[in-house]
């Protein structure tokens, strides 16, 4: 195991010091550290020789995701807005157990998600003749679509390609001056919403400047002044011009808010215009999300908030964000080393060195802490249900199973953004062939040339499949029988789900 | 439960509702996820689908929705609905927002039930706000970190300042408001963000030389309180960070909670007028604390003094932050690389 990620076993249980200073946050953060410290204190260590030793439960969270396929019980009426989620966090939860779905479920998962498709673009929280397309459940739907769906027909995908340019104009409909969108029509204005479009933005060759104008200032103005990232932003006219905003967090840094805004400012990076993204301060945002790990005595869980309590879920928003930032502090460095401000030159520059021969980084949080509050904390009681949850006495769903087991696979697998990787997509991209390029909203509103069109989709392809596993950096806890599939960053879908379905709308070969 | 379901009398049996062919949902053949309905819903939905496609705009449309969103608060087609209702039929707003405040007392909260609040009060804009912002702090007494009313609370502020509608003093009001909630419960992040944006981030901060110094110093009177309070050591690293301004020479200040002698590059210069630590420290202070080296450790680098910053970030690796080892490491490593 890795000397720079201590087991919690080896660490002592040290409360957070009160300093004679009672308040309701000490007292809820006593109440956290007893409930966990006390299951690790009567559950077997993952890493013990005895037969009663902690395992990933596989087939029980088999059984707890399996049931949300078949009728679900009244009370999920609370997510009747949501179904696709329900899908998308079972049909990759089971992804990254390994499960295989049966050809007849991942039809009836196809045919279902079709019927949320709007006719005027977009997905739907349900089918689209009772609800209105929304980004969140636009992300879901596409996502399930490329875990569950094929080319061939009635596989979802030759649905999507038809339906690219009417997504594209209901997310143009989205869209706000100052670069944020509305979820829906009538709706707020999050990151979420960002987050959720441009992934699939991304994915179905869809992409124009006139979308992406103004996003990359909204998303760094969510920033907040702890380095984790705000659920939006209020943009105050300015007196003198009326193009200029001054810009102001909406609220405190949050990891949920944090995941999208990294992987949205990541997913910009990839886009080759002039001054572009804005940029964000990556050495805070890393400070901030390795300072939400919990203690030992929390189980080395992530919490969501400064001064909030540990959760499953955010071993996905906060430790899957990560990586991200490992990336963009990497770049961040080679510019500074190189003292340029050109980045796509640096690019060009780098094809030798890689990280192949940099020593390697230590893990930037504590992925051998985290694999352990997920099977110690997270997992449901063996012979129970089955499922993952927030924390011991809390009941598990679809959700908190989703982002523990993505958070788990985050933890177990060392994964880099490889330049080389980017380099030789580059190299190998087909130019000529490409599905109808989407007609803008205004008039220049497009690509300037074709081939700058060109070059923003050998970029944005390249760089969405430049994610590789650092197999040497594989860390897991209580050995093979626990590992789980490596989930890319940024995305959160497995990368052999994520290669064919982006090659399908870029017309690359596999 | 039996007896709920009996009672209920299905639309399709009321006179209100008899002209209307319900449309059921249509979800295909054998879908995955369906949802056991309870009878009231699917009935309320099925009419609902029925009223949206014939955009009718109604009250009795009004009563529909309502009874839908009180079963699923998260159904934004249907708020989206309501709205678009509302406003066609010229309702009072003021009813729907006594309305939304019964809904938060049943705790049917979302981000559906905060999002249709801040339209309805774009729609009312009250010529004083208020009224409004008693009632969102009185809703953040028994549920002090509620994200959605802290962003709430900014989105009502920044709305109606650009109104013109926040006089000097609801700033100034609304500043001893925080800082009581940051006196009952100092470590509440939510309050330090609102902070934030009253002291730093709103246009119309003071952004004067005095202000600032009064911030640094409310910071550090805040750690000297509570001295492992994650969240006042981020408040004063943003304030620095925010005004490029240097950590060195808050340093004595902290010097205490980092269990090192200061060296002759940290003496206290005479005119230091920032306040210090309680002597004694409150009980329970283990000392180091481990955010206040690595304060020691940033001001080391910013004064070139690399080697020993990377001195600092290997004790708090190997000694007293070691759930972030590998953090540590990798800042050591960023100091004697550099």
């Amino acid at each position: 195991m890795s000397i720079y990620a201590p087991s919690i076993y080896s660490l002592e249980p040290t409360p957070l010091p009160t300093n004679s200073h009672p308040s309701a946050t000490l007292d809820e953060q006593q109440e956290t550290e007893s409930i966990i410290s006390s299951i690790f204190s009567y559950l077997a260590s993952p890493t013990t020789d005895s037969d009663q030793k902690t395992i990933l439960r596989k087939n029980e969270h088999t059984q707890f995701l399996a049931s949300t396929f078949f009728k679900l019980p009244g009370k999920f009426v609370a997510l009747d807005a949501s179904r696709p989620w329900l899908i998308f966090w079972s049909v990759h939860s089971l992804d990254i157990l390994g499960v295989a779905l049966d050809q007849g479920t991942k039809d009836r998962v196809v045919s279902t998600i079709l019927k949320f498709l709007s006719p005027n673009g977009g997905f739907a929280g349900g089918p689209s003749s009772s609800q209105i397309p929304h980004l969140l459940p636009t992300y879901a739907s596409v996502c399930s679509l490329a875990i569950t769906g094929n080319s061939g027909p009635g596989g979802g995908w030759e649905e999507l390609k038809y339906a690219r340019q009417s997504i594209y104009d209901f997310f143009m409909d989205c869209k706000r001056e100052d670069g944020g969108f509305v979820v829906c029509k009538g709706g707020e204005v999050d990151v979420r919403g960002t987050y959720c479009l441009l992934v699939v933005v991304t994915l179905l060759d869809i992409l124009t400047p006139e979308l992406i104008h103004n996003v990359d200032k909204f998303i760094a103005s969510c920033q907040t002044y702890e380095g984790g990232f705000a659920c939006s932003q209020f943009s105050f006219p300015s007196i003198e011009d009326d193009n200029l905003f001054t810009r102001a967090s909406m609220a405190e840094a949050h990891g949920g808010y944090t995941s999208c805004s990294l992987n949205s400012h990541f997913l910009l990076s990839s886009i080759p215009l002039p001054n572009f993204p804005t940029p964000i301060d990556v050495d805070s945002a890393l400070r901030w999300s390795v300072l939400q790990q919990g203690e030992s005595i929390e189980g080395g869980g992530f919490r969501g908030r400064t001064n909030k309590l540990v959760d499953g879920c955010y071993s996905w928003w906060v430790g899957g964000g990560i990586p991200v930032c490992e990336e963009l502090v990497k770049r961040q460095k080679k510019i500074r080393s190189n003292g340029k401000e050109n980045k796509i030159e640096i690019i060009d520059e780098e094809k030798e060195e890689d990280w192949v021969d940099e020593t390697p980084t230590p893990p930037l949080f504590n992925r051998v802490a985290l694999q352990e509050f997920t099977l110690i904390a997270a997992q449901v009681e063996a012979g129970g249900s089955g499922g993952l949850r927030d924390k011991p006495g809390k009941r598990p769903d679809q959700y908190h199973t989703c982002n523990n087991l993505s958070g788990l696979s985050i933890a177990q697998h060392s994964m880099k953004h490889s330049s080389s990787v980017v380099q030789s997509n580059k190299d190998k991209f087909d130019t000529t062939k490409s599905l109808p390029p989407i007609i803008p909203r205004s008039k220049d509103g497009g690509w300037a040339s074709e081939e700058m069109r060109q070059n923003a989709r050998k970029e944005v392809w390249a760089n969405a499949l430049g994610w590789i596993e650092d197999e040497s950096g594989e860390i897991i806890v209580g050995g093979k029988e626990n590992r789980v599939n490596t989930t890319t960053p940024v995305f959160n879908i497995l990368a052999l789900r994520l290669q064919p379905f982006i090659n399908y709308f870029y017309c690359q070969e596999d | 439960m039996s007896f709920s379901i009996s009672s209920y009398i299905p639309l399709s049996e009321r006179d209100l509702w008899n002209d209307i062919k319900p449309i059921p949902q249509d979800d295909g053949p054998n879908p995955v996820v369906p949802i056991m309905y309870s009878e009231e819903y699917r009935d309320a939905m099925d009419y609902f689908r029925a009223i949206a496609a014939a955009e009718e705009r109604s009250e009795r449309a009004l009563e529909l929705t309502e009874m839908i969103i009180r079963i699923n608060p998260a159904h934004y087609t249907v708020w989206q609905f309501r709205m678009a209702t509302l406003l066609a039929l010229h309702k009072d707003l003021e009813d729907e927002l006594q309305l939304m405040n019964e809904f938060a007392i049943q705790n049917l909260k979302s981000y559906q039930v905060w999002h249709h609040r801040l339209l309805l009060l774009t729609h009312i804009s009250p010529l004083d706000p208020s009224s409004e912002i008693d009632y969102i702090h009185q809703s953040l007494l028994p549920d002090p970190k509620n994200y959605h009313t802290w962003a709430y609370l900014h989105w009502l502020y920044s709305h109606f300042y650009t109104l013109g509608r926040i006089s000097q003093k609801q700033w100034q009001a609304e500043l001893q408001w925080c800082e009581e909630m940051l006196r009952v419960d100092g470590r509440n992040n939510s309050a330090w963000g609102w902070r934030w944006f009253l002291r730093v981030a709103r246009p119309g901060a003071e952004k004067g030389k005095d202000g600032l110094e009064d911030e640094l110093k409310y910071a550090l009177k805040a750690i000297h309180s509570i001295p492992h309070n994650v969240s006042a050591w981020n408040y004063l690293r943003g304030l620095l960070r925010h005004f490029k301004l240097p950590l060195t020479p808050l340093l004595p200040a902290i010097l205490l909670y980092t269990s090192r002698s200061p060296s002759e590059a940290l003496t206290c210069p005479e005119d230091f007028n920032y306040p210090g630590p309680p002597t004694p420290l409150p009980k329970d202070t283990p000392l180091p604390v481990p955010l206040a080296l690595e304060y020691l450790g940033d001001a080391l680098i910013e004064q070139g003094s690399n080697s020993q910053a990377g001195e600092v970030f290997s004790d708090l690796s190997t000694k007293y932050d070691k759930m972030r080892t590998g953090y540590w490491e990798y800042r050591r490593r960023e100091c004697v690389e550099g």
